[in-house]
């Protein structure tokens, strides 16, 4: 029989992938607390994109170079770069959707024993990783666009070729990352079991995003303050710019395009490339699915490791945190939400330190460091420790054995928090250390954050640990692996920050009360309502945690797996 | 910074510093109470364990503290040692020094249906048929006793205290040989001929095998039927202290919630050193319910476990150290390498550093997991898993080894060399309690059945018995036809 693409098959597989992204919507696994911070996240996002790309659109065309203002240059600049950085992110984006429909899904291995063609799988997959292009492709465009017009006066046809760039746009960035995706996962399979590489790795990569999300925080600030930004815009740097464009293809194509210059080369050029795309994606993704295929059935890559022997004893607290420590350690999305964030929340303290620092104080004119270094330091710690929400429900149905294990329920819980805190204090101390360095704050105002902020860590560690208790839910995923965030984390990343804002916002509001009323000497105030309210916290939560845990303890029969 | 504003002055510094000083004392009250809310009923018997840990042999057992007097212990071992036959009549009657002295009496008095037992399975080959009856095969008890209980290894100096009264007791049994001469007599005697219920013990109404075949003129190795080898199956070994109580299940009820209907209701069985017990029935039935309810991962409605003279609900700690257990879906930490995962479950059942490499040698000997045991354990292959898992379960040596579906996923060899290792680890004076779908498995391996369905114990066979009778009794047949019964 041929094998050729059945389409009410490829209509069956493709609402079996939206009946499974949409079953956390679903009634028991509905997150209605993720749910309204992500969209919340989301239209804040664009809103503040909108926003300022709006003004960065107004101040960049307004850049005039040998003196002469021509808007029009500026505009295709603008759009150039603009649509080369979407066509980068969609790439990035690609790379990780193929991956994860080829590489890591589970279906392909069941679906290639049932009587399905693998024309059709493949056409299903193909589709799939298209959609999910295209939505990618959609906001981003839109924003980039929307922000323009909104600036500057164009004609329909703009809007009616943000469509066509909408839809064709994905095209190539799939044949970019299907070209891609192999040696990404090749390079993924070489990291996976050497974790110390993998940690440095992301950690950096991490470290460099934060450098330049740094850099666009301080590009934000520089266009809330005044027009500096216009003055970046030098003649060494226009010239550099202009060479830079002229070699951004496809995107100097797509802008061209879109401001109808030179519509036959462009056309032609982006018909062209679109075409190769099609055909080389399409060729790619099939070879990539054959391969894959093949060894999901004959099974994965296997890694040898050097050869150890039984360790000799240790206490059996000290077991567990080692337990729970290779647990996170050697799982890339965990390494990456506990331990890379932990390292890198000193930078993120210092980033915000340095921008926030200088917006009060050119806005209201008032020095509150301490006040500001507390609130980021609450904030970015209770957004680290966001991961311990996870602490009992990321043992999955391994708890059950741990519970029959010959140990005191105090160490098993204990052991967790003991881990938590010892990374928690690090990055405190380290974030404290850095605000004492770089002067922002006094060495004993130093001491006081790192006491405080480790006070509040306790809090939220030991809080977050009992709420997942009380709410465990195992994954169902043959690993255990977490790979979505439910109702406890989305509670405690929103206690989180209400407690940040509280104890921040509250010094903050205190410090502008006083000084804007003249009166002196009421520093005290600062360190007396963090102290307190800190340790309130801190004991608040040590009662919750080990309020009725042995009974509870014992009855415990969630997770959902039983 | 601004550090005038933080300059602290005039009325400032006193009112701060009484501050702090009542916060202090906040925070020390607090402490004060959450220690003694810790030290509540609900917390009390866990927070005992911890306070009083319990240390470990090579055997995986656990010792009680040296400063604690033997003799409270011991009267305690030895009183549930001999509750299969002295708890009716004196478990709360007899004072704990009277109890002490008893069973050390009653080891002179040769049980015949205990020593029958071992006879059968010890000296007939499962291939021979015997030939003549099986209490003419009788030998003294102390020869089997001295030969069930020679422990693998040397024992360490940290000696669990029911091992440590069970050698005591075998030591004494070997000192005082028993013989056949020697009449039974005694207050156990009377206590299972007169006072003991029937059903406790098993003890059918034809009383022996011998009998059973007897009345029905059969001989041993003749062929039989179903309804005979029922009865045969139902008469009961008396146990004496011998052969100790390991486990003990007492109208056990679990249910997942309130409104559901028991998942396990009055499941009763007693398993002891030496047996295998087998849990046999159809999915759902409530076997792996059981287990995870000995193991301690679910809690219970009623009823009463006790591991070791432990009570799982009481003394959490003791009895789970006296237990490995081997999980249905073979769940391990699959971000440990195999060794790794060794020596954790080492560290948390405090298995001396000095016999780690020995005995992780003799596992893998038998379980053959080779250079895998380096690699991570989420790289291996369901068979791998169940390996190292029952690896785990072994590395402390317990005295009750439990087991879930351990054959499944297994390849054929390995599942032989299991099989082999289970009957020898039996042999030492441990008790294994596994569950599974193999009849055969479970008719080759076990002594004893324990039937259930839909969450009710229907009977607790002596399989053992009757495939020493008929080596070619059709147990999957008996199964089913019992299976169909309501």
């Amino acid at each position: 029989m041929k094998d050729k693409i059945d389409f009410s098959v490829v209509g069956t597989l493709l609402k079996k992938q939206l009946k499974e992204r949409s079953s956390s919507y679903r009634k028991g696994n509905f997150d209605a607390v993720g749910f309204i911070l992500r969209w919340a996240l989301v239209a804040v996002f664009a809103a503040v994109f909108i926003i300022f790309f709006g003004r960065f659109t107004e101040i960049y065309l307004s850049v005039k170079t040998d003196g002469m203002l021509d808007r029009e240059a500026r505009l295709y600049e603008l759009l150039t770069i603009a649509y080369s950085l979407i066509l980068a992110a969609l790439v990035i984006g690609g790379i990780s959707q193929i991956n994860r429909q080829l590489f890591d899904a589970d279906d392909i291995k069941l679906l290639t024993g049932m009587p399905v063609g693998s024309h059709t799988l493949y056409a299903a997959k193909l589709i799939s990783i298209y959609l999910g292009q295209l939505a990618m492709s959609a906001v981003t465009v839109l924003a980039v666009n929307l922000s323009v017009a909104i600036k500057v006066s164009l004609g329909g046809w703009f809007y009616g070729m943000t469509v066509l760039v909408c839809l064709v746009l994905p095209l190539i960035s799939l044949a970019i990352a299907s070209i891609l995706s192999l040696p990404y996962h090749a390079l993924k399979q070489l990291l996976k079991n050497r974790f110390v590489i993998s940690f440095i790795l992301i950690t950096a990569i991490a470290a460099a995003l934060f450098y330049v999300y740094s850099i666009l925080l301080d590009a934000v600030k520089e266009m809330m303050l005044g027009d500096n930004l216009k003055y970046f815009f030098n003649e060494a740097v226009m010239n550099f710019l202009g060479r830079l464009v002229s070699c951004l293809y496809p995107g100097a194509w797509f802008a061209n395009f879109m401001l109808q210059k030179e519509l036959l080369v462009s056309g032609i050029g982006i018909l062209a490339l679109t075409v190769v795309c099609l055909a080389l994606s399409m060729l790619i993704i099939r070879s990539l699915m054959r391969w894959v295929m093949q060894s999901r059935i004959a099974g994965a890559w296997n890694f040898v490791r050097r050869k150890q022997s039984v360790k000799s004893a240790r206490k059996p607290f000290i077991a567990l945190i080692k337990k729970d420590f290779l647990q996170i350690f050697r799982t890339s999305s965990y390494m990456f939400s506990y331990f890379s964030i932990a390292v890198l929340m000193p930078l993120m303290v210092y980033f915000c330190m340095s921008v926030g620092s200088s917006i009060i104080i050119k806005l209201i004119g008032l020095d509150c460091d301490l006040e500001l270094a507390i609130f980021l330091t609450v904030l970015f710690g209770a957004l680290t420790n966001v991961f311990c929400s996870t602490n009992i429900s990321r043992e999955g149905e391994m708890f059950y054995s741990v519970k029959a294990y010959p140990v005191d329920y105090k160490a098993v819980f204990f052991s967790k928090i003991v881990l938590c805190m010892i990374v928690t204090s690090v990055s405190q101390l380290v974030s404290a250390i850095m605000l004492g360095a770089t002067g922002y704050v006094e060495w004993w105002a130093a001491i006081f954050i790192f006491v405080s902020g480790l006070l509040c860590s306790f809090a939220q560690i030991c809080f977050a640990t009992r709420y997942d208790f009380n709410h465990a839910k195992f994954s169902t995923e043959e690993d255990g692996e977490i790979k979505e965030s439910g109702n406890t984390v989305s509670t405690i990343i929103v206690l989180g920050m209400v407690i940040a804002f509280l104890i921040g916002g509250s010094v903050l509001l205190m410090r502008l009360l006083f000084t804007l009323r003249g009166v002196e000497g009421m520093g005290f105030l600062t360190y007396l309502v963090v102290g307190v309210i800190s340790l309130c916290a801190a004991l608040f939560s040590y009662f919750y945690l080990v309020r009725k845990l042995g009974v509870k303890y014992y009855e415990f029969s969630g997770g959902g797996q039983l | 910074m601004n550090f005038e504003l933080l300059a602290l002055n005039g009325w400032q510094l006193p009112v701060l510093i009484v501050l702090s000083v009542v916060a202090a004392g906040l925070v020390a009250v607090d402490f004060l109470l959450v220690r003694l809310l810790m030290r509540k009923p609900a917390a009390k018997s866990l927070a005992k364990a911890t306070e009083e840990p319990t240390e470990e042999t090579p055997e995986g057992t656990t010792e009680q503290p040296a400063e604690e007097p033997i003799e409270e212990p011991l009267a305690e071992e030895i009183v549930s040692a001999e509750e299969p036959i002295e708890e009716p009549l004196a478990e709360e009657a007899v004072p704990a020094e009277e109890t002490i002295e008893e069973p050390l009496a009653e080891e002179n008095v040769p049980a015949e249906e205990t020593i029958e037992e071992p006879v059968a399975e010890e000296l007939v080959p499962e291939d021979e048929p015997i030939e003549e009856p099986v209490a003419e095969e009788l030998v003294p008890e102390d020869e089997l006793v001295a030969e069930e209980a020679v422990p693998e290894e040397e024992p360490n100096e940290e000696t669990y205290a029911a091992a440590d009264i069970q050698t005591r007791i075998e030591e004494s049994v070997a000192e005082e040989p028993i013989s056949e001469e020697e009449p039974a007599e005694g207050p156990v005697e009377e206590a299972v001929s007169e006072e003991v219920p029937a059903e406790l013990h098993g003890v059918s109404s034809a009383e022996t095998v011998e009998e059973i075949l007897e009345e029905h003129g059969l001989e041993v190795g003749d062929e039989i039927s179903t309804e005979i080898a029922e009865e045969i199956m139902s008469v009961h070994t008396l146990h004496t202290e011998a052969e100790a109580e390991v486990l003990r299940v007492e109208g056990l009820y679990k249910r997942y919630s309130k409104k559901a209907d028991y998942a396990v209701a009055d499941v009763n069985f007693t398993c002891y050193e030496g047996e295998i017990v087998g849990l046999l029935g159809h999915n759902g039935a409530g076997k792996s319910t059981t287990l995870k309810c000995l193991e301690g991962m679910l809690p219970f409605e009623k009823g009463k476990i006790s591991i070791c003279g432990h009570d799982i609900k009481k003394d959490p700690l003791a009895a789970k150290f006296s237990m490995g257990f081997v999980t249905d879906n073979h769940a391990t930490f699959v971000k440990m390498t195999g060794i790794q995962y060794l020596s954790f479950i080492a560290d948390i059942y405090k298995v001396p550093s000095e016999v780690r490499k020995e005995r992780v040698e003799k596992l893998e000997s038998v379980f053959q997991l080779g250079d895998a045991i380096n690699n991570l354990i989420s790289s291996y292959s369901h068979g791998m898993r169940q390996k190292i898992c029952m690896m785990g379960s072994l590395m402390h040596m317990p005295k009750l080894w439990v087991l879930d579906e351990p054959m499944t996923g297994l390849d054929p060899r390995t599942m032989h060399a299991v099989q082999v290792f289970m009957r020898e680890y039996a042999h030492a004076g441990n008790c294994i309690i596994f569950s599974s779908h193999a009849l055969i498995t479970v008719a080759k391996m076990c002594d004893r059945v324990v039937l259930m369905k839909k969450g009710q114990q229907l009977d607790d066979l002596n399989i053992k018995r009757i495939m020493t009778v008929d080596p070619n009794f059709d147990f999957e047949e008996y199964f089913l036809r019992h299976e169909g019964q309501d």
